[in-house]
């Protein structure tokens, strides 16, 4: 005979108070573990959306970027074919050119050595590319009786410092001729066709489209044969160039730069309406970068808003669990501590004989405490199976996201160190919350008096 | 002498006026004595075998059981020594309900647990059912009191009373509620407790209890009126 037999057999005598204890520490314990769980769910939860939102706003960022780096691209390219397309937009001319006569004649009068052209290309210039040394006047063509401007060219000049680009004009062999479109539509050429010019025999070599400029009246030939047909050997009226795609005030950035190298030049800048196109779009690459900027701020935002709108309810869940905690946890020592005094009062007189037979306090201390333990374990174990059910379930009711309602949340939240402590924890708190309930009961039991009670018959 | 009561006194106090139940009562009882005190209800028969029995502290006098003085110890040490040395049988039975009657007989193993009077498990096992055996429970070791007949439960509470072998037997009206037959077992196993050296105070208004007992003092308004000291027959 031991106590311990004693504490089982009553237990099983007096079942439904025994179940009735269990049950209230199940509850106690229920709640520890659903509120933790629940605020722990909370915590992942946000965790989870947040690291999703961040990488779909980064993911949108890094698209947005890329597409703006691609437009960026793309209108360069776009920038650079429309310069390549109106042709050299920059000229050096001598000094002493009145840049007027080219403006109404078409032609140049004044000119500088053609080394002007190799001297430039061997210089750091940053502002120009593609040099094209050539001499340009307007004159008759004698032979088919019309006005054309004669262009002399012998192909670009590369630049020592750049990589090699594709020439905007290809060079015109010796021999050959390029002619403009209305000056071919009006006689009628065709490419290959032999023709006189200023005495000399030329091969058509290429027939211009139509451009709607001073090109259309255009006779292009090699730069020396039109040398020697002007009389100005080793002598060039300009060098044409292709402006770089500058930020700012190109024109005056081109004039410091090219007078640093030819003293006695002067710089004119042509086409500006084409210019001013793409310096709109390259406006519009700005807006596009300052919209991406925009972007990034209102992804920024919308995070800080969702972390903010994740932290009202995650407070709002803890401030719950605060409250309810508490008072489910009085209510459950509550009901332990009245079932253990009921029990007591119930088994009076058998405290009374027991007294009698000679057990002492300590013995009947242990009687109901032993039996307040019991119901701790069996309730805190349940307690925590159900409370992890309860949290799922609950975690789920209050939080509707699709994150929180995701396969795995809860599996992957108990094997976390924070909820695993809680759930071993919680079993010896419902042991120790169990027997302090008990103890005020358990103390009245064994300072009972026997005399009293066997009196009492 | 291995029990006494030297002047004790007791009065309860609580109700509109104190109520003394005891009135320097001196009574000696030695080893192989069964004493029967009998007088009318309410005349403090309870409180002088709840006050030998260790169990109500006197106001006043001495009770000396085998050299101790019982009301001197500290609650634990008094139950581990009325444990060990006393026996009793109350006419309720008092019988644990949710426990065997083996159980039952084997409850006052339990006030000896961890002291150095410890009863092995197995001994006082084989004790109780040789008691159980004695009082012709054998068949009932294993039923549970709701079962017995008040005859066989007041049985049992014999045997719970003998299984420590007490020095004294402190019973309560303990054919009370039994028929003569019934009865008839308990005087002779009180008998026979006596016979074996052990000292039996029984409060008894039971004619045939009082004629099994070596000498009958009565008591009136807590005041014995016979002489104090007993011998055995």
């Amino acid at each position: 005979m031991t106590l311990t037999h004693l504490i089982f057999r009553e237990i099983t005598h007096r079942k439904l108070n025994f179940l009735l204890a269990v049950m209230a520490v199940a509850i106690a314990a229920l709640a520890i573990v659903a509120a933790d769980l629940v605020v722990r769910r909370d915590a992942e939860v946000t965790r989870r959306i947040m690291v999703e939102k961040q990488s779909a706003t980064e993911a949108a960022i890094e698209d947005k970027v890329k597409a703006v780096a691609a437009a960026g691209a793309d209108l360069e390219d776009a920038i650079r074919l429309q310069m390549k397309g109106l042709g050299f937009n920059v000229l050096v001319l001598p000094e002493t050119q009145d840049a007027a006569e080219l403006h109404l004649k078409g032609s140049l009068t004044e000119t500088m050595p053609e080394s002007y052209a190799q001297k430039l290309a061997g210089s750091k210039i940053m502002t120009i590319n593609h040099l094209l040394p050539t001499v340009l006047k307007q004159m008759r063509w004698p032979e088919q009786d019309i006005d054309v401007v004669l262009y002399g060219t012998r192909g670009e000049v590369p630049l020592m410092h750049r990589d090699m680009k594709k020439p905007v004009l290809d060079a015109v062999k010796p021999g050959q001729m390029v002619v403009g479109h209305a000056i071919h539509t009006k006689l009628g050429f065709e490419v290959g066709q032999k023709v006189k010019f200023m005495d000399r025999e030329f091969t058509i070599s290429k027939l211009h489209p139509e451009r709607g400029s001073s090109d259309d009246v255009t006779l292009w030939i090699d730069l020396g044969q039109a040398q020697e047909i002007l009389g100005l050997q080793n002598l060039v009226h300009a060098i044409l160039a292709l402006e770089c795609e500058c930020a700012g005030d190109r024109i005056a950035q081109i004039r410091a730069e090219i007078s640093g190298i030819l003293p006695g030049t002067q710089v004119i800048e042509r086409y500006s309406q084409a210019l001013a196109r793409a310096e709109s779009r390259t406006k519009a690459k700005e807006v596009a970068e300052a919209s991406l900027a925009a972007e990034k701020l209102a992804g920024e935002a919308t995070l800080a808003r969702e972390l903010a709108s994740r932290t009202r309810l995650q407070r709002g869940h803890q401030q719950m669990a605060n409250f309810v905690l508490p008072l489910v946890l009085t209510l459950a020592a509550v009901a332990v501590g009245l079932l253990a005094y009921l029990n007591v009062r119930y088994r009076r007189e058998e405290i009374g004989i027991l007294r009698a037979l000679g057990l002492r306090t300590r013995q009947v201390m242990i009687v109901f405490l032993g039996k307040a333990a019991l119901s701790g374990v069996i309730g805190g174990v349940a307690g925590v199976v159900l409370g992890i059910g309860a949290g799922a379930v609950l975690g789920r009711l209050l939080d509707r996201t699709e994150v929180a309602s995701s396969v795995g949340l809860t599996e992957a939240l108990i094997a976390s160190p924070g909820l695993f402590v809680t759930l071993m924890a919680t079993p010896v708190l419902a042991v120790v919350l169990s027997t302090l309930s008990s103890w005020l009961a358990a103390t009245m039991a064994a300072s009972q008096d026997a005399a009293v009670v066997l009196q009492g018959e | 002498m291995w029990f006494k009561l030297e002047q004790v006194s007791k009065t309860y106090l609580g109700g509109d006026a104190p109520v003394p139940a005891l009135r320097e009562v001196s009574l000696q009882i030695d080893a192989g004595m069964f004493l029967a005190i009998r007088g009318p209800s309410g005349c403090g028969k309870s409180t002088l075998l709840l006050t030998a029995g260790t169990l109500l502290a006197p106001d006043q006098g001495d009770v000396v059981l085998g050299g101790e003085r019982p009301y001197q110890m500290s609650g634990d040490a008094r139950a581990t020594f009325r444990g060990r040395h006393l026996g009793f049988v109350f006419q309720q039975f008092h019988l644990v309900p949710y426990l065997s009657v083996l159980d039952n007989v084997l409850a006052p193993t339990l006030a000896l647990a961890d002291t150095p009077a410890a009863v092995d498990p197995r001994a006082a096992r084989d004790r109780g059912l040789e008691l159980l055996d004695r009082f012709g429970l054998a068949d009932r070791a294993g039923h549970t009191p709701a079962r017995l007949s008040s005859g066989e439960r007041q049985r049992c509470a014999l045997a719970r009373a003998l299984l420590n072998q007490p020095r004294m037997l402190l019973a309560d009206e303990p054919t009370g509620n039994l028929d003569s037959e019934n009865a008839e077992i308990v005087l002779a196993a009180m008998r026979d407790f006596v016979t074996s050296g052990g000292a039996v105070l029984l409060v008894t208004h039971d004619d045939r209890a009082a004629a099994a007992a070596d000498a009958t003092l009565w008591m009136n308004r807590g005041v014995l009126t016979q002489p104090e000291t007993v011998q055995a027959k």
